[in-house]
C-alpha cells in the first residue's frame, strides 16, 4: 500500500514553502442567556445559583433554561452553598497555547452540595494546597473575590480551598 | 428494508505533523486511492460524504465546501457530518445510511484534518469549545479535561498507572507496521510512564500527536458489487452502527464510565443481531476491536463502553497482553492515534479503514494472523467528550 | 412561546466577550507553490486535464471532473490577456469600514483558461467584455500581490 503525502520540516513549512499568515479579526459577544444570567448575577452577589426540576425532582447546577432529561422548563433557582466535594482534579503545567508553567495550576470538578444528581457542579481551580495531598472526595469552601470586584463572572470564586473543619 | 452495503476499498495519506499538500489535495490523495483500489471512477459515484472536525483546524470556515472537489463531490449530492472527534466513525456511517435507504448506491466517503494550519498550537482552537461565560475564563485546555477524566477513571477501580501506560507502549509499536504512521517506535513501559507531565496524572506519551491526513472509502450496495464484478473477499459488510451523545454538562456526568459508547454499542450490536452483551460473548463474536485511543486510557475506558471488558476491567487485560496484536483479542492493530497519529476526523477514519483491511486480509505486516477474520468494531468519541460512535463490519465472506 | 414570553421582560441582557486567539498558516501546497513561484518571474500559469480538455488558472493538483491528478507536464505559461467577465465598485472594507477610495474588483477570463480569476480592475471606465492585460508589481515575492491587477 503506497501512502502519499510531503512531509515538511518545521523550517521548510515556516520559512521555505509558499504560505499564507493569517490571524482572524473577530470578537464575539455571547449573551448569557436566561438561566446562566442568573447564575452570574448570583456569583456577583456571592452565592452559587442551581435550579430544579419539578418533573424530574432533581436539583442540579450550573442551572439551565430548560431539563435536558425530561425537556421541562426549569425557573425555580435556588441558592446553593459555596461548598462541595472534589470529584476530579488535575495538577496542570500545560497552558492553553500548549506553553509549558512552573507552579502548576489546579483544575478540579467540584460538585457542589445541595444538589441531587452527583456529580452536579462545575469547573473550578483548587489553592491554598499542596498538591500532593489533594485527594477526590475532598470538601471544599469557595473562596470569593471581594464584594467590590466582583462583576458577575465564574472568577468572582477566585477558588476552591481545603474546608479547615474536613 | 435497507439495504445491504458493503465496503469495497479505502485510501490514506501519510499521516504527518506538517504536510506540504493543502487539506483539499490530502482529500485528493485518498479519495483517488480508494477510487483506484476499488477499479472505478469518480464517475460511478452518486453520492459523496465528507468527514471533517472544527473548521478552526484548517482555518477554513465551512471546510465542507473547501473540501468538495478533492473529495470528488464536483456536481454530486454531497453532505459533510461533523460530531468532532466521532466524525471519523460517523463518516462511513452515513455513507452507510445514504446507501441503505436507497438514496445513493455508490459513495465515496473523505475524512480530513489539516491541523499543522493553526499556530502556535491546536489547543487555541479548541478555546471555544469550552463554555465561554463559567469555563473559559478559567483558561481551560484539553489535556486538563482529559487529566480530569483519566484521574477520575482510575480512581474509580484503583487502577495502576502501569496498565494504562503499557497501551502507548502496544499502539505506538504496532504502528510500526503502519504504512502511514508518524510515530511508530518501541518504547519502554518506563519511557512513558517518565515521560513529561503535563497534567497529572497525564503525561506526554500518554497522548497522540496532532497531525494532517485523509482517509477515505468507496462504499456500495450488494447490488452495485455484484454490477461491477467485486470479489467478495474484497468486500466489508456493515453490520451494525449506533451513535448517542451525552449531556452538554460534562461536570454533571461521572466521567469515569462512557455511557454514551454502550448506547451506541448495543444499538449497533443489536442492528447487527447479537443479543447477547456481555464480554465474554462479544470478545468471541468479535475478531478484533479499533476503539478510539486519543489518549492511551480511552482505549481501556471504550473497551469498557463497548461492553468488551467489565467496568474497570479493561486496564489489566491490557498489561497482560489480552489486547496485543497476537493477544487473545486484539485491540488496535493499527497502531491507533498513539502511534499512527491524530489528523481528528481522519484519525477515527484510520481506525474505520483498519476494519476494512484486516476484514479483507490486506492489512499487510499488520495482518492479524492464526484466526478467521470475522467481525471488528470501530469507535470515535467526540465533541466536548460526549459523544460515541460505533461501526461494526463483517468479512465478505461471513453471511 | 409561554416560555419566552415570560423571560423577556424580567431579564437584564447581558454578554460576555471573548476573541479567537489563533494565527493561520496556510501552505500553498503542490499546485499553489508552482503557481506563486511562476508569478515571482512574471509568469502567469494555468494547468489543463489532459482527459477533459479543461484548464484551471490558478492551476489545480487535480480535476474535479474527470479525477485525474495534474502533474508537471500539465501546466503552462499563459500570455496575462484576458476578458473581463464581470466586476464591482467596492465602496466597504471586510469590516464594514468604509473605504477611503472605492476599489474597483474584477472577474477576469484569462487566455489560455476555463476558469474566471479575481483580482484589481486598473481601468477607469469598465465596461464587462473588454480586453485587458496583467500588470505586475515591482516587488515579487510569490504572492497574489505579485499582480497589481488587470487594465
Amino acid at each position: 500500500m503506497k501512502v502519499r503525502g510531503t512531509k515538511l520540516t518545521s523550517d521548510e513549512f515556516h520559512n521555505k514553502v509558499i504560505a499564507v499568515k493569517h490571524a482572524p479579526e473577530i470578537e464575539y459577544d455571547w449573551a448569557t442567556g436566561v438561566a446562566i444570567s442568573k447564575f452570574l448575577k448570583g456569583l456577583k452577589d456571592g452565592k452559587i445559583i442551581g435550579v430544579y426540576c419539578d418533573s424530574c425532582d432533581r436539583t442540579v447546577t450550573p442551572p439551565r433554561m430548560f431539563c435536558e432529561e425530561c425537556f421541562s422548563p426549569m425557573s425555580k433557582y435556588v441558592d446553593l452553598p459555596d461548598t462541595g466535594i472534589i470529584n476530579t482534579f488535575s495538577i496542570a503545567y500545560i497552558k492553553t497555547d500548549a506553553s509549558r508553567v512552573e507552579k502548576p495550576q489546579l483544575p478540579a470538578v467540584i460538585d457542589i452540595d445541595g444538589t441531587s444528581i452527583s456529580p452536579s457542579g462545575f469547573l473550578h481551580l483548587l489553592d491554598e494546597i499542596n498538591p500532593d495531598d489533594i485527594k477526590i472526595g475532598m470538601k471544599v469552601k469557595a473562596v470569593w473575590k471581594d464584594a467590590i470586584d466582583r462583576t458577575g463572572a465564574i472568577t468572582d470564586i477566585k477558588y476552591f480551598k481545603k474546608m479547615e473543619d474536613a | 428494508m435497507t439495504k445491504k452495503v458493503g465496503m469495497v476499498s479505502v485510501g490514506l495519506t501519510q499521516f504527518q505533523r506538517r504536510a506540504k499538500e493543502t487539506g483539499k489535495e490530502l482529500a485528493y490523495y485518498s479519495a483517488k486511492m480508494a477510487l483506484d483500489e476499488a477499479g472505478i471512477t469518480r464517475k460511478d459515484v452518486d453520492g459523496v460524504i465528507i468527514g471533517s472536525a472544527p473548521d478552526a483546524f484548517d482555518g477554513v470556515h465551512q471546510k465542507h465546501e473547501y473540501l468538495t472537489d478533492g473529495s470528488g463531490g464536483f456536481n454530486l449530492p454531497t453532505m459533510r457530518g461533523y460530531v468532532g472527534g466521532g466524525t471519523g466513525v460517523f463518516s462511513p456511517i452515513q455513507g452507510w445510511y445514504s446507501i441503505a435507504s436507497g438514496v445513493n448506491d455508490v459513495v465515496l466517503v473523505t475524512t480530513e484534518e489539516k491541523m499543522s494550519s493553526v499556530q502556535p498550537s491546536s489547543q487555541a482552537a479548541f478555546l471555544t469549545i469550552f463554555d465561554n461565560m463559567i469555563e473559559r475564563p478559567l483558561g481551560p485546555n484539553l489535556v486538563w479535561i482529559f487529566a480530569l477524566e483519566m484521574r477520575r477513571y482510575m480512581e474509580k477501580h484503583g487502577i495502576p498507572k502501569e496498565h494504562i501506560a503499557s497501551v502507548s507502549v502496544k499502539n505506538k509499536g504496532n504502528a510500526i507496521d503502519h504504512p502511514s504512521a508518524m510515530l511508530g517506535k518501541k518504547w519502554t513501559l518506563d519511557e512513558v510512564l517518565n515521560s513529561e507531565l503535563l497534567a497529572d496524572p497525564v503525561r506526554l506519551l500518554d497522548i497522540s500527536p496532532v497531525a494532517d491526513g485523509a482517509v477515505s472509502f468507496v462504499m456500495m450496495s450488494e447490488e452495485k458489487i455484484k454490477e461491477f464484478g467485486i470479489s467478495k473477499d474484497d468486500v466489508a459488510w456493515v453490520d451494525g452502527v449506533g451513535w448517542n451523545v451525552d449531556t452538554t454538562m460534562w461536570t454533571n456526568r461521572d466521567l469515569y464510565y462512557p455511557k454514551y459508547v454502550e448506547k451506541a454499542a448495543k444499538q449497533a450490536y443489536n442492528m447487527a443481531g447479537m443479543k447477547d452483551h456481555s464480554p465474554e460473548a462479544l470478545r468471541k463474536w468479535l475478531t478484533f476491536a479499533e476503539p478510539y485511543d486519543p489518549f492511551n486510557y480511552k482505549e481501556l475506558h471504550h473497551l469498557e463502553g463497548l461492553q468488551l471488558f467489565g467496568k474497570g476491567k479493561a486496564p489489566k487485560a491490557a498489561f497482560e497482553g489480552v489486547t496485543a496484536r497476537d493477544g487473545d483479542f486484539p485491540v488496535t492493530p493499527s497502531g491507533g492515534l498513539l502511534g499512527v497519529g491524530n489528523p481528528i476526523a481522519a484519525a477515527a477514519g484510520m481506525k474505520s479503514a483498519e476494519l476494512y483491511l484486516q476484514l479483507t486480509g490486506k492489512a499487510g505486516k499488520r495482518q492479524i494472523d492464526g484466526r478467521d477474520m470475522e467481525r471488528g468494531v470501530a469507535q470515535a468519541w467526540g465533541d466536548l467528550m460526549q459523544v460515541g460512535t460505533v461501526l461494526v463490519m463483517k468479512g465478505g465472506r461471513i453471511e | 412561546m409561554i416560555l419566552n414570553k415570560r423571560n423577556q421582560h424580567k431579564l437584564p441582557t447581558t454578554s460576555v466577550k471573548g476573541d479567537f486567539p489563533v494565527t493561520y498558516h496556510y501552505t500553498a501546497g503542490i499546485a499553489g507553490e508552482k503557481f506563486f513561484l511562476a508569478l515571482k518571474d512574471k509568469k502567469l500559469l494555468a494547468n489543463t486535464c489532459d482527459s477533459c480538455k479543461f484548464s484551471y488558472l490558478p492551476p489545480k493538483m487535480f480535476c474535479e471532473d474527470c479525477f485525474d491528478e495534474l502533474d508537471d507536464g500539465t501546466y503552462k505559461e499563459v500570455d496575462g490577456t484576458a476578458e473581463l467577465f464581470s466586476y464591482s465598485e467596492v465602496f466597504y472594507d471586510h469590516r464594514g469600514d468604509k473605504l477611503e477610495k472605492p476599489l474597483l474588483l474584477g472577474l477576469f477570463k484569462l487566455n489560455g483558461s476555463s476558469t474566471i480569476f479575481m483580482h484589481n480592475l486598473l481601468v477607469s471606465e469598465p465596461k464587462i467584455g473588454m480586453k485587458v492585460k496583467v500588470v505586475w508589481s515591482e516587488h515579487r515575492v510569490g504572492s497574489i500581490f505579485d499582480l497589481k491587477g488587470f487594465e
